[in-house]
C-alpha cells in the first residue's frame, strides 16, 4: 500500500485534541457499576459467605485481612507485608477441609493475595502458580454450591495466571490460560467453562470493559516484551488470539471485533490487507481497547514509512493522541517498540 | 474469634445535642482515618455489641481498626508494625549542617556556634555515605536533604557543590530528589532564594519569625544584639513577590513562630501583619511552643503548659481559617517513624563530620556523649555505634524501659512517643496534640464539611 494514503487516513489525527480531564467517576466506587471491578467480587463472595454460614465477624475479619494486604503489597510495603502474610497464614492454619464451604470461601479471598504477594514482591513465580492454582479448585467449588459471580473470580484468575507465567518466560503455558479465558469472553456459547458468561454479565457496557481489561493486559504485555515475539508477528498473540473458530458474544463492540481482525492479519504476515482493514473500518473510536489501536496506528506509521511523510504538527497530534487517549505514559511509549522509530 | 472496640481511638462529644442525628466523630489513631457515628452505634460499640453493624460498616470499622481482633495485644501489634514499617521507608533522608556558625543568638537556642564550616573532606564522605545508603535500601525512591545549621546559608558553598553531586547521583540512579531548608532568613535574599528554588530543589524554607517586630527583636537578634525582623520580612516580601515563586510548589515559604508566655498574645497580630501583606496565599504558618533544648532550659522558665498552648492553638487555626488562609490538613498522621530517629536510612552530618541520629544532637554540649554519636565521617566505619541510644526506641518502648505512659496513652500510633530523646532525658511530654485532638476533630470536620474528606 502507499504510504502516501496512509499519510492521507492519518488525517483524522489533526484535530484531535485530548479532552479536559473529566471529573472522577462517583458510579465508579458504587457496586452497581457496570464496569469490571475486581473489588466488588470479593465484597460480593464475602455476602455470599455472610448469607451461607454463621460467624459474620470472623469471615468479615478475613476479608478485611486480605484488603490490608493487597494494599500493603500494591504500595510495595515489602516488609510491612510480611506482617498480614503472617495474620493470614494464622488463618489458613485454622481451616478445616471438612467445612467445605468456608475452606474453599476464604481459600477464595486469600489466595489471590497470597499469589499476588510472592508473585508480585517476592517474585517467586512457583508458590505464586501454588496459590492460583487452588484457587482456580476453590471458584469452582463456589460457583457449584451457588455463587455464580465466582465466574468473574475465575476469569480473572485465568488472566492472573496467564500473567505470571508470562512473566516467567513461561510464553507457551501463559498463551494456553489466555486462549482459554478469552475463548469464553469472546464467545457466545459455553466453550469452556460451566456456562455462557453472558448468565452471570450485567450488560454489554461490562462486557466490553472486561474485555479492554482483558485485552490491554495481553497485548501491553507481549508487545513490551521482544522474547514474545517480534513486534508485528507476535507468537504469543498469534497462540492466544489465531483460530479461535467461535461465534462472537452479540454484545460485542463491532470495532473492537474488526480491531481484533485486523491485528491477527498483520501479526499473520498479511500485512497490506490488515491495512486495507483499517482504512475500511472506524477503530480509532474509545470504544475499542487501548492496545488494540495502538497496534494498528503503529502498523500504519510503519508500513512503507508512512510517518516519515507527515507534517510535524500531525506527528506531534498523534504522539499526544497515545499518551492522551491510549493512556501511554511516556516510559511506556519508550519501553513499546518501535515506536520511537516513528514518531 | 471474638472481637473488641480498639482501645485506639478517640472520639468526640455528640456533635449537635439538639439535632435529631446524634452523631460522633470517632477517629481510629491505628488507621489515621476518622468517621462519623451515631451515637446509638457508638454506645453498643462500648459494649461489643456489633450485631446492628451493617455488613459493609463492620468490614469498613475492621479495615480502620476500630474492631480488632480481641486475642491482640494491640500496643504490641503496633510496635511490630512500626517496626517493619520504618524499613519500608523509600528514601534515603539526609540533614546536613554545612557550617557550625550562625550570626544570631537567640536565648533559647541550644547550640554553641563555631566558625567550623564543612571541609571538601567531609563533603566528599557524606557523598560516600549517600552511596553507602542508597546500595543499602533497595527500594530507595527519594534521595531527600534537609539543610539545616546553625545558619545553612552560611555554608552556601559547601550547599551548592553538595547539592550539585547529589542531585548528580540521584539522577544516575534514576531516583527523584527533593531539598528542605531550615533558616533564619537574614541572608536569603531573593536571588539566593531562586538559585536555591529552581535549581537545588529546596521546595520549602522554614523561617522563624517570633510574631510582631517588637517580640521578634527582642529574642531573635544577632550575637551583637541587632534586630533582625526588617530584614527578614523584607526578604520574604521580595521573594514572594518573584514571579516564579509558586512555580514549584504553593507554598515555598514556611513561618514558624516559637511562642511562649512572652509573646502568646502577639499571635493573631502576626497573622493579621502577614494578610496586611498580602502573604496570605503565599506562605504556610505554623506555632510552636518553647521547649528546653540542650543545657537551655526556656521551656521551664517561660514555656506555656501544654494544656495552655493546645488551647491557644485552636483559637489561632480557626482565627486562621477566618482570616482566609488555605488550611492543611490538621489531625496527626498514622505514621510508621516516630521522627528520624528509628529510621537508619536517615542521618544528620554536622560540619565536623559527626553522624547524629537527631538534628537537636550537633553542636549541643549536652549530647556530646558517646551514646548520642553515631560516628564521624573521616574515620573507618568499623569505629560506628549503630546501636545510640535514641534509636533503640521501640525496643525500648516494647520492654517499657522508657515512657509507660505511651503503651497506654490512645493516641500512640499517631504519636509514637513525641520525642524519643525528652522521654529518655527523664522529661514527661507529650505533643499538644494530646491536649486538643477532639477539639482538632472538630474543627477539621467543619473545614472539610463541604467535601466529606475524611468521613464516612
Ligand atoms: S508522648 Fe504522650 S501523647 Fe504521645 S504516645 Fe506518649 S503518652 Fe501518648
Amino acid at each position: 500500500m502507499n504510504a502516501s494514503i496512509i499519510a492521507d487516513y492519518l488525517k483524522q489525527f489533526e484535530d484531535y485534541a485530548p479532552e479536559p480531564p473529566k471529573e472522577a467517576d462517583s458510579s465508579a466506587a458504587s457496586s452497581n457499576s457496570n464496569k469490571f471491578d475486581n473489588g466488588h467480587i470479593f465484597y460480593a463472595l464475602l455476602e455470599y459467605i455472610i448469607r451461607e454460614l454463621p460467624e459474620r465477624e470472623k469471615h468479615t475479619y478475613c476479608y478485611s485481612l486480605s484488603q490490608k494486604l493487597l494494599r500493603v503489597c500494591q504500595s510495595k510495603e515489602r516488609n510491612v507485608a510480611t506482617y498480614f502474610v503472617n495474620k493470614v497464614e494464622e488463618q489458613y492454619a485454622l481451616l478445616n477441609e471438612e467445612q467445605a464451604l468456608e475452606y474453599h470461601a476464604l481459600r477464595s479471598i486469600f489466595n489471590p493475595v497470597m499469589a499476588y504477594y510472592h508473585y508480585y514482591l517476592q517474585h517467586d513465580y512457583e508458590r505464586a502458580e501454588g496459590y492460583m492454582l487452588g484457587l482456580l479448585e476453590n471458584i469452582d467449588y463456589l460457583i457449584g454450591h451457588g455463587f455464580l459471580d465466582g465466574m468473574y473470580m475465575k476469569i480473572e484468575q485465568y488472566l492472573n495466571t496467564a500473567r505470571v507465567y508470562f512473566n516467567a518466560g513461561q510464553y507457551d503455558k501463559s498463551a494456553r490460560y489466555a486462549r482459554v479465558v478469552m475463548q469464553y469472553l469472546l464467545s457466545s456459547g459455553k466453550e469452556t467453562f460451566e456456562f455462557p458468561f453472558s448468565e452471570v454479565l450485567r450488560s454489554a457496557n461490562q462486557l466490553n470493559s472486561i474485555l479492554a481489561l482483558f485485552f490491554n493486559g495481553l497485548i501491553f504485555k507481549a508487545l513490551a516484551k521482544p522474547e514474545s515475539g517480534a513486534f508485528f508477528r507476535n507468537d504469543f498473540l498469534l497462540a492466544v488470539f489465531r483460530e479461535m473458530d467461535i461465534s462472537f458474544n452479540e454484545m460485542m463492540e463491532p470495532a473492537t471485533r474488526d480491531a481484533l481482525a485486523i491485528l491477527l492479519r498483520i501479526s499473520e504476515g498479511e500485512e497490506e490487507e490488515g491495512l486495507e482493514m483499517a482504512l475500511d473500518t472506524q477503530i480509532f473510536n474509545e470504544k475499542v481497547p487501548a492496545s488494540m489501536r495502538y497496534f494498528v496506528l503503529t502498523a500504519l506509521l510503519h508500513h512503507n514509512n508512512a510517518g516519515d511523510l507527515l507534517p510535524e504538527p500531525l506527528k506531534n497530534n498523534i504522539r499526544l493522541y497515545q499518551e492522551k487517549e491510549l493512556g501511554l505514559t511516556a516510559s511506556q511509549i519508550n519501553v513499546l517498540r518501535p515506536l520511537n522509530a516513528i514518531v | 474469634m471474638i472481637f473488641k472496640l480498639s482501645k485506639y481511638i478517640v472520639v468526640t462529644d455528640v456533635l449537635d445535642p439538639n439535632s435529631e442525628k446524634q452523631q460522633r466523630i470517632i477517629f481510629s489513631t491505628r488507621s489515621g482515618i476518622s468517621a462519623l457515628i451515631e451515637d446509638a452505634v457508638y454506645q453498643k460499640l462500648q459494649v461489643g455489641d456489633f450485631t446492628g453493624l451493617g455488613n459493609n460498616v463492620l468490614s469498613r470499622f475492621m479495615d480502620y481498626e476500630i474492631i480488632v481482633n480481641n486475642e491482640e495485644d494491640e500496643f504490641q501489634e503496633i510496635l511490630k508494625l512500626n517496626k517493619l514499617g520504618v524499613k519500608d521507608t523509600k528514601s534515603v533522608s539526609m540533614t546536613i549542617q554545612p557550617t557550625a556558625n550562625c550570626q544570631l543568638g537567640c536565648f533559647y537556642c541550644g547550640q554553641v556556634h563555631s566558625k567550623q564550616t564543612m571541609s571538601a573532606d567531609v563533603q566528599e564522605k557524606i557523598l560516600q555515605r549517600l552511596i553507602y545508603q542508597l546500595d543499602r535500601q533497595r527500594d530507595t525512591e527519594l534521595v531527600h536533604t534537609t539543610w539545616y545549621g546553625g545558619e545553612p546559608l552560611m555554608g552556601y558553598s559547601a550547599i551548592i557543590n553538595l547539592s550539585n553531586r547529589m542531585q548528580e547521583i540521584a539522577r544516575d540512579r534514576g531516583l527523584a530528589y527533593g531539598a528542605y531548608m531550615i533558616t533564619n532568613g537574614l541572608s536569603l535574599k531573593k536571588d539566593i532564594f531562586t538559585e536555591l528554588y529552581l535549581h537545588h530543589k529546596i521546595t520549602r524554607f522554614q523561617i522563624t519569625i517570633d510574631t510582631v517586630k517588637e517580640h521578634h527583636d527582642k529574642r531573635r537578634i544577632t550575637k551583637k544584639g541587632e534586630s533582625t525582623f526588617d530584614i527578614i520580612m523584607k526578604n520574604i516580601v521580595e521573594i514572594c513577590a518573584l514571579e516564579h515563586y509558586q512555580a514549584r510548589v504553593k507554598h515555598p515559604i514556611f513561618i514558624r513562630m516559637n511562642v511562649d508566655e512572652s509573646n502568646y498574645q502577639h499571635v493573631t497580630e502576626f497573622i493579621d501583619y502577614i494578610v496586611s501583606l498580602g502573604l496570605k496565599d503565599k506562605v504556610e504558618m505554623g506555632f510552636f511552643p518553647i521547649s528546653n533544648w540542650g543545657d537551655k532550659n526556656a521551656g521551664d522558665e517561660q514555656g506555656l503548659t501544654t494544656n495552655e498552648f493546645a488551647e491557644l492553638e485552636i483559637e489561632w487555626l480557626m482565627y486562621m481559617q477566618e482570616q482566609g488562609f488555605t488550611m492543611e490538613y490538621i489531625l496527626p498522621l498514622r505514621n510508621y517513624d516516630v521522627c528520624m530517629v528509628v529510621n537508619e536510612a536517615s542521618e544528620v552530618y554536622d560540619a565536623t563530620g559527626n553522624i547524629t541520629p537527631c538534628y537537636e544532637f550537633p553542636y549541643t554540649p549536652k549530647y556530646e556523649d558517646k551514646k548520642y554519636i553515631i560516628g564521624n565521617l573521616l574515620e573507618d566505619e568499623s569505629t560506628y555505634n549503630n546501636k545510640t541510644q535514641v534509636r533503640g526506641w521501640y525496643d525500648d518502648l516494647a520492654t517499657c524501659n522508657v515512657s509507660p505512659k505511651c503503651s497506654k496513652c490512645n493516641l500512640f500510633p499517631v504519636c509514637n512517643g513525641g520525642c524519643p530523646k525528652d522521654w529518655y532525658n527523664g522529661e514527661v511530654k507529650c505533643p499538644t496534640v494530646k491536649a486538643n485532638i477532639e477539639d482538632k476533630l472538630v474543627l477539621q470536620y467543619l473545614m472539610d464539611k463541604s467535601s466529606l474528606k475524611t468521613l464516612m
